[in-house]
């Protein structure tokens, strides 16, 4: 057992998510609940019993018993490589995504992995089984920050891989190209994909921690800045607080799932918020 | 404020440097790579500030060390009031004492004279605050002697110099304090014009009570027997020599030997050597030999070696003697005057020369002044003049009697006892003049002549270099800059 899939059995045993539960309602087999009669519904699931008590139509719902098919979308570009020193925000994106991937193949669905960077994309489908886990939890660990990403493309592409409805999960810090990324993450969306994004930053990055001046290099551009640290510190960490309100506010029109996680946070503690605030939102989306 | 060593001021310069790194660190910021630039401040905000230093609170505190650590280098001097009041009262006191032969006379109370003054300078020197001045009746300055010097010296006037360069590394007001007996030229006016305004002066005569005003002084030179009588005559001293050979019978000299063409000229050459040594009017056995003197060749076959000591002593003295070398020089260039027919000189100097060799047949002549070319303007010999040994001086220069009169003065003045007579002064300087030179101390005009040694405030200002030392790194820490050495390299 490799370091991050016991990382990640760590995270999820911690988190104690509980049974994920699918949150397409239908035609299954384990009775949901009664909803009115609507023309056209298909009439096997109408419920004679109860319009015979009550004159009224209902139809019965069911709970889909169908495999849910989940794809990882893993930005693996340079600034994920951030810090440098201590936790980078790729090696918790790869914790955060290796858990995942074990939730989600342990209660017997699929995930596949998508990462891109510098224009490549490397594709692994979604299947479930202990081989896939061990498969998937091996591709992240050897994932390094490198290049740049279009996180469009890789959104895009990554939607199109899963076919049917299934669950898009783009874990990334969002810096690039945020008219591009919130535009396919609302195709996704619409696409009928249960899509939800992980942003990952440092610390280091929602406030500066250097003092005098800095010399910042872009992890990915490589273009240098000299900045006083101490005196851009203000402005910066309100730049990068609109930032992240405004990948929040654009998901939530999206209908996109929005998760900000710091690599400060425990990892179990992020997935067990972000497993529960899903479950949350799909049964208000049931209960509707 | 007094600054004792106002050259650390020249520290200064080094503000450049740190003010230099302030400019230039902000080129040489560390890298720091990072993931986005997007949300950071445009670098051109940025454009305005590079011209100037950064950090400008740790600059200062950086300056301020400096120039604070340049003023404690400086060594200041707070002249507060006490300390003002410390420099009146101090005085550094330099006691000359005259221990000349003249000072063992017995003073009133049956000591010598010279054991009195040094008893006196001894309690002038180390007396502090007990005295209220060394020379209070000559005038000088009141208080304490914070250090004081003792200087015996048969020579008072000749050492002012050195006891005003002690008094100079002092602290507080110079005195210097002159006990002699002031003899006529113990210390002279232009001696004391080389003491500082500042330093007062104080001449107090200690001498033998009863003041002599004559004296007879014997002594011996060679195989003469000397003796000079000295006799006060108002403000000046007369002394009268007498010379006496080894039969006691007194000589008198000098002998010059003439031709019969020369008798003008051997007269003025007597009187300009004559007056060019004053007091030698009786000098023995020395006879001056004038170009033209017709017995040359006799008086030269007689000549023997210098084999008395005295003789040596004058030749040696003649070789000396800026005068003579002054007037064989002229000679060499002027031309030779018309020479009597016979005589040995008044020809070229080289055919002079060639008749004493064939004369003498041995080198028995000795040559005292030369000319540029090295031709003798004047020989030494041992002759018999008179049936009395002499010692001849031959002129051959032919000038016309000037190297002849320089020889003659120059000999009159080698070998005087002018020292040994001297003691027997018996004229004094007048308490009138001494009373003239004295005068109290005053502060000195560079008042970091008057700190004492090793005081100094700068203790101060390094405690608060410390504790600039202490906020600068507090600031640095808390800034994240690195320290200065670092910054520059």
């Amino acid at each position: 057992m490799g370091s991050l899939e016991l990382a990640a059995r760590i995270v999820v045993d911690g988190a104690q998510a509980g049974a994920h539960r699918s949150v397409r309602r239908g035609g299954g087999t384990e009775f949901q609940q009664h909803r009115p009669y609507h023309p056209g519904d298909d009439l096997k699931y109408l419920d004679w019993k109860l319009l015979a008590r009550t004159d009224r139509l209902h139809t019965r719902q069911f709970r889909e018993a169908t495999r849910l098919d989940a794809m990882l979308v893993l930005d693996t570009s340079a600034s994920m490589a951030f810090p440098e020193t201590g936790v980078a925000k790729l090696g918790y994106a790869a914790i955060l995504a290796a858990s995942l991937a074990r939730v989600i193949i342990t209660q017997g669905d699929a995930c596949g992995l998508l990462t891109a960077s510098d224009g490549r994309l490397d594709y692994l489908p979604a299947r479930g089984g202990r081989p896939q886990l061990r498969t998937l939890t091996g591709r992240i660990s050897a994932l390094t920050g490198h290049g740049a990403w279009d996180a469009a493309r890789a959104i895009g592409r990554g939607a199109e891989l899963l076919g049917r409805r299934g669950v898009l999960l783009v874990l990334s810090d969002f810096y690039d190209d945020e008219e591009g990324t919130r535009a396919a993450l609302t195709r996704a969306a619409r696409g009928g994909h249960d899509v939800a994004m992980l942003q990952l930053l440092a610390d280091a990055e929602l406030t500066l921690p250097a003092r005098g001046e800095v010399e910042f290099q872009d992890l990915e551009s490589g273009a240098r800045r000299v900045v006083h640290a101490r005196a851009a510190a203000e402005s910066y960490a309100a730049a990068v607080h609109a930032f992240v309100t405004r990948c929040r506010t654009g998901a939530s029109r999206a209908g996109v799932d929005h998760h900000l996680a710091t690599t400060a946070d425990a990892p179990a503690s992020v997935l067990r918020a972000f497993l529960l605030r899903r479950n949350a939102a799909a049964h208000a989306a049931g209960a509707r | 404020m007094i600054w004792q060593n106002p050259w650390a001021w020249l520290g200064l310069l080094t503000l450049a440097v740190p003010i230099l790194v302030h400019l230039l660190a902000r080129q040489r910021a560390p890298r720091q790579p990072f993931p986005s630039l997007r949300f950071l401040p445009d670098a051109r905000l940025l454009t305005a500030r590079r011209a100037r230093p950064t950090d400008l609170l740790l600059l200062a505190l950086r300056l301020l060390i400096l120039a604070v650590t340049a003023a404690a280098l400086a060594q200041p001097y707070l002249l507060t009031g006490e300390r003002a009041a410390w420099q009146a009262r101090t005085v550094a006191r330099a006691v000359v004492v005259d221990t000349s032969a003249s000072m063992g006379g017995l003073g009133a109370n049956g000591q010598a004279a010279v054991d009195a003054a040094l008893a006196e300078a001894e309690r002038l020197a180390s007396a502090a605050g007990t005295d209220a001045g060394a020379g209070a009746g000559a005038g000088a300055g009141t208080g304490a002697a914070a250090t004081g010097l003792v200087i015996p010296t048969a020579a008072p006037g000749a050492v002012l110099g050195g006891a005003v360069a002690w008094l100079a590394g002092q602290p507080g007001m110079a005195e210097l304090v002159v006990l002699s007996d002031f003899q006529r030229g113990a210390v002279d006016s232009l001696q004391l014009a080389g003491v500082p305004d500042h330093v007062g002066l104080s001449l107090r005569r200690v001498g033998a009570a009863v003041a002599r005003d004559s004296f007879v002084w014997t002594g011996a030179q060679g195989e003469l027997a000397l003796t000079a009588r000295t006799t006060a005559a108002g403000d000046t001293t007369e002394v009268a020599w007498t010379w006496s050979g080894e039969s006691g019978a007194p000589v008198s000299g000098p002998v010059v030997l003439h031709g019969p063409e020369e008798g003008a000229l051997a007269a003025a050459v007597r009187q300009a050597g004559l007056a060019s040594a004053p007091t030698a009017q009786d000098f023995p056995l020395l006879a001056l030999v004038l170009p033209g003197y017709p017995a040359l060749e006799t008086l030269l076959a007689e000549a023997r070696p210098l084999d008395a000591p005295w003789m040596g002593d004058v030749v040696a003295a003649l070789g000396r003697d800026a005068a003579l070398a002054a007037a064989v020089e002229a000679a060499s260039s002027a031309a030779p005057p018309a020479a009597p027919a016979g005589a040995a000189t008044g020809a070229r100097v080289p055919d002079a020369l060639a008749a004493l060799d064939g004369l003498t047949g041995s080198v028995v002549l000795t040559a005292v002044a030369r000319m540029p070319g090295g031709e003798p303007a004047v020989l030494a010999a041992h002759v018999p003049v008179d049936g009395t040994d002499h010692l001849a001086l031959v002129v051959l220069a032919a000038d016309g009697g000037t190297t002849a009169a320089a020889a003659l003065a120059a000999a009159l003045q080698a070998g005087w006892p002018v020292a040994a007579v001297a003691e027997t002064e018996p004229v004094t300087l007048s308490g009138e003049w001494l009373e003239r030179w004295s005068r109290p101390a005053t502060p000195p005009p560079s008042a970091a002549a008057a700190v004492p040694p090793g005081a100094s405030d700068g203790r101060w200002l390094w405690g608060v270099v410390l504790l600039l030392l202490g906020a600068e790194t507090l600031v640095r820490r808390r800034t994240g800059t690195l320290p200065l050495a670092e910054e520059a390299s």
